[in-house]
């Protein structure tokens, strides 16, 4: 285990550079010629960082108390349930922002710490640059919509 | 607008976990105190309309030639509302669960 990393961020600067540059659409054989390394090593470096998000994801679903349903190690997304709140539940995972637990609802519009908001578009964004999606008047988007849109890109099961 | 199109361009979402959400407090906590008092609203205003409307009736000639079907008008209407509120509310059902 490497002496920075957390439960929120669980991976280390390398394994995040080479974790992220997979996710924009880079191959194996490009990210070794930037990183001066091996095509074997960036391949070890990607299986090591989504054993360690699976883990990692799989841990956050526990201590929230969620049923998992799927698992992407890919993309480093849980699919979950949490039978108390009767409610479909997503944790995420960013390079900058590290991990979030998502909750669907039905009335978004009653939350308004401004703040809140505002974060939860940057995280967004960010999730979405990092996985290569682009959404239309992102900006203006309330971020529940927002992020509706992107998880129904990136899990097949959820409907935007 | 009308009421299908209102329920279908209302935000709904995902957000992260926030320990003050309302939404999630109330479906967690207060969901049955919630639907008693929206029953004991609706049986009110009912049993009010319907008493204004009987105890009218007459004047406004709805017991008599095409007066009548006002009722069975009304009636319908309160049927498809029914309907589309309670098909709304499935759907969010089924998103959530």
């Amino acid at each position: 285990m490497c002496p920075n990393c957390t439960l929120s961020s669980p991976l280390s600067q390398k394994q995040k550079t080479i974790w992220s540059l997979i996710r924009k659409g880079f191959s194996v054989s490009t990210i070794a010629d930037k990183l001066s390394t091996t095509r074997q090593y960036v391949n070890q470096t990607r299986l090591t960082a989504e054993a360690k998000l699976s883990t990692t994801l799989l841990e956050v679903a526990r201590a929230n108390d969620l049923q998992v349903m799927r698992l992407y190690p890919k993309e480093a997304i849980l699919l979950g349930y949490h039978p108390a709140l009767k409610r479909k539940a997503i944790v995420t995972y960013s390079t900058s922002h590290g991990i979030k637990v998502w909750y669907w609802h039905d009335n978004p519009e009653e939350v308004t710490n401004e703040d809140f908001l505002r974060q939860t578009r940057e995280y967004l964004l960010d999730l979405a640059k990092e996985r290569g999606i682009e959404v239309e008047d992102a900006a203006e988007m309330h971020p529940a919509k927002l992020a509706s849109i992107i998880f129904s890109k990136l899990v097949p099961e959820v409907e935007s | 607008m009308n009421l299908l199109r209102y329920l279908e361009n209302r935000i709904k979402g995902w957000l992260p976990k926030e320990p003050n959400v309302p939404s999630c407090q109330r479906t967690h906590n207060h969901k049955a105190p919630k639907i008693g008092i929206q029953i004991g609203i609706v049986t009110f205003i009912m049993g009010f309309v319907g008493g204004v409307l009987g105890a009218m009736g007459y004047s406004l000639g709805l017991f008599f030639g095409v007066g009548v079907y006002v009722w069975l008008i009304v009636i319908g209407i309160v049927i498809v509302a029914a309907t589309i509120l309670i098909r709304t509310k499935q759907k969010k059902e089924q998103q959530r669960s």
